[in-house]
């Protein structure tokens, strides 16, 4: 079973983003900022991770690096509200960062994302 | 018009006003002197006349002595009687007596012993005076015969002389001085009647008195007086100067100013060339029985010998008003000097105030005056730079309160995208999760989503009001208000969790204010407590209190604490530790606070927020 790991600290779109991936059939953990991210992340070792950026204590990039730092090739997707840090874009991208989305973004964008990088 | 300029001017005045006053004091006081000294010398020369005269008759009645002795009229009348028995015998002979005849009558007449009574007479005067008095002295019976000749040249008969017929008849003959080419000197001729003791006449005594004698006292007088520059005059009755203190002889010239000489006693001035002289003169009025010569005593003394001594002062108020023009001078200038620079000083000192240059080292006068103006200058620098930097001051804060607030709704602007976005994105995938389940809602979909949705609205309407609380800065509208009643509606608006227990002051205050903005600023302090504490059970207190400037309200809570560092940052616009914060809330509640002149502060441990009203 595919384990995703949801990070926002917005708890409302946090839920209801757990809500909807758990009725279509993933597992998921779930965190509200990045050191609490890169924690699940070291436990669960999920699938995928989709993350914010913007979050209190450790933003999405740094949580992104650590991650990498733990697992080479971990799938993690990056969601921004606005303009990013583009130094950081670029370093995660050059880390492998598989995709970034805007919000407000279709559910169903998420859900073709975890598709297509699960299934192979 | 300058100000040395009017002192010197009112100096100089002064003096000259002292010195006109001093000079006609002194002038009076001249007349005065002037009058005194005249009077002086009128008393002077009509004690000198009366000293004279005096003396004469003192002579005159020491030679009547001679006369009343008994020898002397016994010697007469024994003569008398002889002369009367030669006339008997020569009356049928002839009466033409000639001069053989006269001078072997004189061997006949002449009575030796009384001749040497006379002479020793002479020389009882001669020792007494140490001088000549007398300068002829003779004695003739009744019909004129020289009977004794103590000194001197007679003639044998004298009933044929004037001053002999006058001196029977009257009994003092008293002649005009004369000088005697006989005695060469200066005599005054006295015929005194000699009497019986019946009063028949009986002869005649014929004395002349030496001039010079009877001057003697005059003399000695008169040069103590030429001493205090005084001339003394003894003048006939026709002006021929008797003597005068200048010079030893007698008779030797007019006096020249006789026709003034007029009345008893008088003064008159006498010019010649520059020099004035005062006369003052006396006639002789006689004393007692002795009539007088009828002379004047005259005492003459410069005017410049009175006024002397005035003279002297004049000299010196002459110094001393050079001296005191020339200390005017100097005392004005070093006055215009000292106040002169005092004013340049100050004016100085406003220069520099008016330029702006209110660091400008005030140098303190050595005037009291003058220190006062700089006293104030100084103060009014302080307090103009004081109220300069205060303006500055509000200036800059008013500057930076603009820029602050443009520069936050710059901020404002991007973060209210990021966080619309957020319940933008709730709402969206709530949407996606109900069209999902287009069958229905689901009871789990009321459970999830719709709640969620419901949240992220209020979210973006609490996010909306927020900024445009901060954006639009609306005029106050001020009316008295109860607090306690702004406090309670405040309360109301607000959903108070079960955990908390809020506690709202027991004595209301009645605050100036606009009621709506401030409920904004208790709803935010109110939310931000309830925020802090979360879950757990928690208090919140509401207080007010006075003092005496300031009436208080204290919104404290036992929540979550605000870090030190953080303090400061609290009330800057966008400044937030919280998830779902804007960063506005305390920013709105000081901009309210400070529209109304109120302050807002804050104290930790535990959290307190204090607006401090000041009182009316």
């Amino acid at each position: 079973m595919t384990v995703i790991l949801f990070v926002d600290d917005d708890t409302d779109l946090l839920g209801l983003n757990t809500f909807m991936l758990k009725n279509i059939g993933y597992e998921t953990v779930t965190a509200t900022n990045g050191e609490e991210a890169v924690i699940k992340f070291r436990e669960s070792v999920p699938d995928i991770t989709i993350m914010d950026i913007k979050m209190p204590k450790m933003d999405g990039f740094d949580a992104f690096f650590k991650m990498k730092k733990i697992k080479e090739d971990a799938k993690i997707i990056l969601i921004s509200a606005y303009a990013v840090d583009e130094k950081k874009l670029l370093k995660a991208k050059s880390m492998g960062l598989l995709e970034m989305i805007s919000k407000p973004y279709d559910f169903e964008e998420i859900e073709n994302i975890i598709k297509k990088y699960t299934q192979s | 018009m300058k100000i040395s300029h009017i002192i010197i001017i009112g100096l100089a005045i002064l003096l000259v006003i002292y010195t006109v006053t001093s000079f006609i004091i002194l002038e009076i006081n001249i007349n005065e002197m002037k009058k005194t000294a005249i009077e002086r010398n009128v008393t002077i020369a009509s004690t000198l006349m009366h000293d004279f005269d005096r003396f004469i008759k003192k002579r005159i009645d020491d030679f009547k002595q001679i006369t009343y002795s008994m020898e002397v009229q016994n010697a007469i009348q024994k003569s008398n009687e002889l002369f009367q028995k030669r006339m008997g015998q020569n009356n049928n002979s002839n009466s033409n007596i000639n001069q053989e005849t006269q001078l072997e009558i004189l061997a006949h007449v002449e009575d030796n012993q009384l001749t040497n009574e006379l002479k020793d007479i002479i020389e009882f005067y001669k020792n007494v005076y140490e001088h000549s008095v007398i300068d002829e002295i003779f004695i003739t019976n009744q019909h004129g015969e020289n009977i004794a000749l103590g000194i001197g040249i007679s003639d044998l008969r004298q009933d044929d002389e004037n001053w002999w017929q006058i001196t029977k008849r009257e009994g003092l003959f008293i002649g005009k001085p004369s000088y005697n080419d006989n005695y060469k000197t200066h005599t005054i001729p006295i015929g005194l009647r000699i009497n019986d003791s019946a009063g028949n006449f009986l002869g005649v005594l014929r004395i002349s008195l030496n001039l010079a004698d009877i001057l003697n006292d005059l003399k000695a007088d008169s040069k103590i007086l030429s001493n205090e520059k005084k001339t003394v005059y003894i003048i006939d009755e026709i002006g021929n100067i008797v003597y005068s203190s200048k010079r030893n002889d007698l008779f030797y010239e007019k006096y020249n100013e006789f026709e003034a000489v007029n009345g008893i006693i008088g003064s008159f001035e006498n010019t010649v060339g520059e020099k004035t002289k005062f006369v003052t003169f006396a006639t002789s009025t006689g004393f007692l029985d002795f009539p007088g010569f009828g002379w004047h005593i005259i005492i003459e003394q410069d005017e410049s010998s009175i006024l002397e001594d005035i003279s002297n002062v004049r000299n010196e108020l002459v110094i001393i008003t050079i001296v005191g023009v020339g200390m005017v001078i100097v005392i004005g200038l070093f006055i215009t000097y000292f106040i002169s620079k005092s004013l340049e000083d100050i004016t100085n000192v406003a220069t520099h105030l008016s330029k702006g240059d209110f660091n400008y080292t005030i140098k303190p006068s050595r005037f009291a005056e003058f220190q006062v103006i700089l006293n104030s200058f100084k103060k009014a620098s302080v307090s103009i730079k004081q109220l300069i930097e205060t303006e500055k001051e509000l200036a800059e804060t008013q500057t930076r309160a603009k820029n602050e607030r443009l520069l936050a709704i710059g901020e404002l602007s991007s973060s209210l995208a990021h966080d619309l976005k957020n319940p933008l994105s709730v709402i969206k995938t709530g949407i996606d999760a109900i069209k999902r389940n287009s069958e229905g809602t689901t009871p789990e979909i009321q459970k999830e989503v719709f709640p969620r949705m419901e949240r992220a609205i209020r979210r973006m309407a609490h996010q909306i009001e927020d900024v445009l609380n901060y954006v639009r800065i609306t005029p106050i509208n001020v009316k008295d208000n109860s607090m306690l009643s702004i406090i309670k509606s405040s309360i109301e608006l607000i959903k108070i969790p079960e955990n908390i227990k809020i506690e709202i002051p027991k004595e209301d205050i009645t605050v100036s204010c606009d009621k709506e903005k401030i409920e904004i600023v208790f709803i935010n302090l109110i939310l931000n407590a309830i925020q802090a504490i979360g879950d757990k059970a928690g208090n919140i207190i509401i207080s007010t209190s006075k003092n005496h400037i300031h009436d208080i309200i204290e919104i404290q809570d036992d929540g979550e604490g605000i870090a030190e560092e953080n303090m400061k940052k609290i009330f800057t616009p966008l400044f937030t530790t919280k998830m779902k914060g804007t960063g506005l809330g305390l920013s709105i509640c000081k901009n309210i606070i400070e529209q109304h002149g109120w302050s807002i502060d804050v104290q930790i441990n535990p959290t307190r927020f204090i607006i401090k009203i000041p009182q009316k």
